[in-house]
């Protein structure tokens, strides 16, 4: 009798990988329309910063305290949705205001193109060469609480300079992260495509976020 | 400035700082115990960032 063990097991292991990963595209191209929604229905009723930020705060919530008791189950599903509705919400006084420049509408479209272009080169280059990004997850990590101490900072001094220097910083980590996220998925380092999704929305949240106040900065 | 022009950065600064409370010793954690790449894995990663960084750049030359 042959022993085909270790090859049903990888045969099992790269269908679940694929599992995950399909399950984690799918939800996320729904949960970003349905951000986008939000953040639509968040300008067409004129939502000021307050609620913005309000919506911001919820979401944050959510994220922190809630989807870790509820990402094994299907509430989970829910749970995703109002966060990534919620911070549709808190984005879309922000992208009303850059709309009102001039030329807003060139800056938001670019900044939604360049976006999808980084996410997109980025994925399809871990996908194809299926490389292993774990590596950079420390580096990461620790750069990103730099840039939130740095963040609180600029809060209270309101340097122009420092805030280009987070941006750009916000976008190379975010960038990180998602060669990071997107390896650990097909690597099998993740497993929960609720997680998954929440983790490469923020990604994409984060550089559109701050791709829109790099590109906008010229009209200020 | 308004009161919620007052009170927003103070808050703004109370969830960042509960972040980084969060998020520092698992960031520390992954430093010390987490995978080790080589040098090419690094240059290979950087040079990744680096494109996103000239495609930004290039973004913002157009606008």
């Amino acid at each position: 009798m042959q022993n085909t063990g270790p090859i049903v097991r990888t045969q099992e292991s790269a269908l679940s990988t694929n599992k995950v990963l399909r399950n984690t595209y799918s939800l996320l191209a729904m949960t970003l329309l349905f951000s986008a929604a939000m953040a639509g229905v968040a300008m067409m009723f004129d939502l000021g910063r307050g609620v913005g930020m309000a919506a911001f705060f919820g979401a944050i919530a959510l994220i922190w305290f809630v989807l870790p008791r509820v990402e094994n189950s299907s509430a989970g599903i829910y749970v995703v949705f109002a966060f990534t509705g919620l911070l549709g919400l808190a984005i879309g006084p922000t992208v009303e205001y850059y709309l009102n420049y001039p030329n807003g509408s060139q800056i938001v479209a670019t900044a939604m193109g360049g976006t999808g272009a980084i996410f997109l080169g980025l994925s399809a280059y871990v996908l194809t060469t299926r490389k292993d990004f774990s590596f950079m997850g420390g580096f990461l990590a620790i750069g990103f609480v730099v840039v939130l101490v740095a963040m609180i900072a600029n809060l209270f001094m309101q340097i122009a300079a420092l805030q280009v220097v987070i941006s750009a910083a916000v976008i190379m980590i975010m960038s990180g992260f998602i060669l990071f996220d997107t390896s650990r998925i097909i690597n099998g380092g993740e497993t929960n495509y609720l997680r998954a999704t929440v983790s490469l929305f923020l990604n994409i949240y984060n550089i559109f976020h701050n791709l829109l106040f790099l590109l906008g900065m010229g009209d200020d | 400035m308004d009161s919620f022009g007052t009170i927003a950065p103070f808050l703004m600064a109370g969830v960042l700082a509960f972040f980084v409370i969060k998020i520092l010793p698992n960031a520390i954690q992954m430093i010390k115990h987490g995978p080790k790449g080589s040098s090419a894995e690094w240059l290979n990663g950087l040079l990744l960032l680096a494109a996103v960084g000239a495609f930004v750049f290039f973004l913002m030359s157009i606008t």
